[in-house]
């Protein structure tokens, strides 16, 4: 009987074993953390809160077990607030998973159909967006675009969209704006209109 | 806040026992001022058990209370002198102290040990890393390794 059930668990565990390799969040923690192995989640996170963004990032290249707590949404929340002061995260949150689908704006409950966010992602995109959006309406012809500095000159400015009153640009203009008005209210970038 | 003179009792793992000034723990540990504080300590005859930190460790975290509580006057720059000198140990130590701070809430302790840690990883290299922290197997395949190198080579 004994031979029996110890054969079972044998079976059990190989198996079990087994899917662990194969799940993405289980995997997790078959990694050797060497000195770090036995901290608590709770204090590495908190010494990748110390790290800031750049090193923390790079610590999910250095094992699979600190992979897994680099993607933890609190590290890059925290991230966010931090270095991207936002009035709140309420905004932020409305900005990513409503906002930033573009135009015509999902309906409400638009929470129920929101994939998983990942805050690192988003901390990525928010921290390449250049220093101001640049529209040039003058002439009957119109323009925006990105500058990398924080005033529009004529020499930096990269234009995404021309167009004139033969094109109409308006939809293209709401979805750039949907896109990216969030980014600019929490920051002190300013939006330069000429 | 008790009176500066009474004193509490810490037993260490070993059942090693510590006698440490009341205010000294009490301005350090969130745990034990709260121990204090809701009167669950009884002067006459319990004494502090913490199963979790050994006598070694614990006699480095009552230094590190004492010296803070007394010389909190001292400039800056000795104080930090001091800190540097004080965590001046072998991963193994730096690993029970973290332990103890975190068990205990030593405030200014853990930050103490986190800005450590971060000044041995940041700016490092991933192979580095790898060795600072002892991680003998990273855990990622070669494809995934392969990929990351690609994916981030200003890390490698």
């Amino acid at each position: 009987m004994s031979m029996v059930l110890r054969r079972v668990w044998e079976l059990v565990s190989s198996t079990s074993r087994g899917n662990v390799d194969g799940s993405g969040a289980e995997a997790c923690s078959r990694s050797d953390l060497g000195e770090l192995e036995q901290l608590p989640g709770d204090i590495l996170l908190q010494i990748l809160r110390e790290l800031g963004p750049k090193d923390a990032a790079k610590m999910s290249c250095v094992c699979k077990a600190l992979r897994c707590l680099v993607f933890d949404n609190r590290l890059w929340v925290h991230f966010l607030q931090t270095h991207h002061p936002d009035p709140s995260s309420d905004s932020l949150f409305f900005a990513e998973a409503t906002l930033s689908y573009g135009y015509p704006l999902p309906l409400p409950p638009f929470h129920a159909r929101t994939p998983q966010l990942s805050f690192k992602h988003i901390y990525g995109q928010r921290a390449r967006v250049p220093g101001s959006v640049i529209i040039d309406g003058g002439s009957g012809y119109c323009k925006f675009g990105w500058s990398k500095y924080a005033c529009p000159s004529g020499r930096s400015a990269t234009f995404l969209e021309f167009g004139n009153i033969e094109s109409p640009m308006y939809t293209r203009l709401r979805h750039f704006f949907a896109t990216i008005y969030n980014r600019y209210t929490h920051s002190d970038n300013q939006l330069h209109m000429s | 806040m008790g009176s500066p003179l009474k004193k509490i009792m810490l037993c260490s793992s070993e059942k090693e026992i510590f006698s440490v000034e009341e205010q000294v723990m009490v301005q350090h540990s969130v745990i034990i001022n709260n121990m204090i504080e809701d009167g669950s300590y009884n002067y006459e005859e319990s004494k502090i058990p913490l199963d979790c930190v050994d006598s070694k460790t614990l006699k480095k975290v009552i230094d590190y209370c004492t010296y803070h509580t007394h010389h909190h006057n001292d400039n800056q720059e000795d104080l930090e002198a001091w800190d540097a000198q004080f965590l001046n140990v072998d991963s193994n130590g730096l690993y029970d102290l973290l332990m103890a701070a975190n068990y205990l809430e030593i405030r200014n302790l853990l930050d103490l040990i986190y800005r450590t840690i971060k000044n041995m990883i940041k700016g490092k290299k991933i192979d580095e890393i790898r060795r600072i922290l002892n991680i003998k197997d990273h855990g990622f395949t070669p494809e995934e390794e392969e990929q990351n190198r690609k994916e981030y080579p200003h890390f490698y």
